[in-house]
């Protein structure tokens, strides 16, 4: 079923990367790093690590809105290749942990985003829900792409 | 009370949905019922996997050959590979990849076999 689409994005993927894996797990990287930059710039937002993100809150707003909407656009793909191409697994406990947090990443960042766009949440909800969010990524980074580049090759 | 439904109901729901498609993997790829012959073919993707661990190293990381023979649009059925990995000729170490990742690494192989023809 959708053959056809995982031919596309195979052709598009192996066009720059030597696989669709090494493309997924360069993609999830790419998240992870923004997710970081998401965390700093969200804790600058909130008064703190003034002296570590030295940039001014009008600024630092742009910047964490659109690091969140390119890590977004970098899970897309990763996303994709999981739900679409390998689906859940549970041959082992990594691919068991990662298959579970990957269903609910998308509903932690669903969350997120209600609170975002609510105004009549606790101050210490969205800190709270984007750190859950931040902490899913990273572990689900820890049990794919650095499983990759570690155990199986690091490249393009 | 809003505050709590509303995204309970989003997690759930979202979450649900990413978990429901994961379980039907709709592009899952499969290999033509004549190339697979009689051979138990797995998941090409997982089996890349393996073979970059175990197979690359001698056959090349893309199957272009190495210290092995070139494997990229190799002319061997499905079931000869399969042999030769169970039971080789020549200098390759047995048993290095059994059972499911067995089943992976063939299904990785027709994929290579079918390149470059």
């Amino acid at each position: 079923m959708l053959a056809s689409v995982d031919s596309t994005y195979t052709d598009i993927m192996t066009a720059v990367f030597s696989s669709t894996i090494a493309a997924k797990a360069w993609f999830a990287t790419a998240a992870v790093v923004l997710a970081f930059v998401q965390v700093l710039t969200a804790a600058r937002i909130f008064g703190h690590l003034q002296g570590v993100v030295r940039i001014a809150p009008p600024r630092v707003n742009r910047i964490h809105r659109w690091s969140g909407r390119l890590a977004f656009l970098c899970t897309l793909p990763v996303a994709f290749h999981c739900i679409f191409i390998l689906g859940f697994d549970s041959a082992d406990s990594r691919t068991l942990v990662h298959s579970i947090l990957g269903s609910f990443v998308y509903g932690v960042f669903a969350v997120k985003i209600f609170f975002v766009h609510d105004h009549d949440h606790p101050r210490w909800t969205l800190p709270l829900v984007g750190g859950a969010l931040a902490a899913v990524l990273v572990t689900l980074w820890l049990t794919s792409a650095y499983w990759y580049f570690t155990e199986v090759r690091f490249g393009l | 009370m809003r505050l709590v439904v509303v995204p309970l109901c989003l997690f759930f729901g979202v979450s649900a949905a990413a978990f429901t498609l994961a379980k039907l993997s709709l592009a899952e790829p499969g290999v033509p019922r004549a190339v697979a012959g009689s051979v138990k073919l797995g998941d090409p993707y997982r089996g890349q996997v393996v073979y970059s661990q175990t197979c690359a190293g001698c056959h090349g990381q893309n199957g272009e050959g190495g210290v092995g023979p070139a494997l990229e649009g190799a002319t061997i059925t499905l079931a000869a590979a399969k042999a030769q990995i169970e039971s080789p000729v020549g200098t390759m170490p047995p048993n290095l990849v059994q059972g499911r990742q067995l089943d992976n690494v063939l299904a990785y192989l027709a994929q290579l076999f079918q390149e470059g023809r």
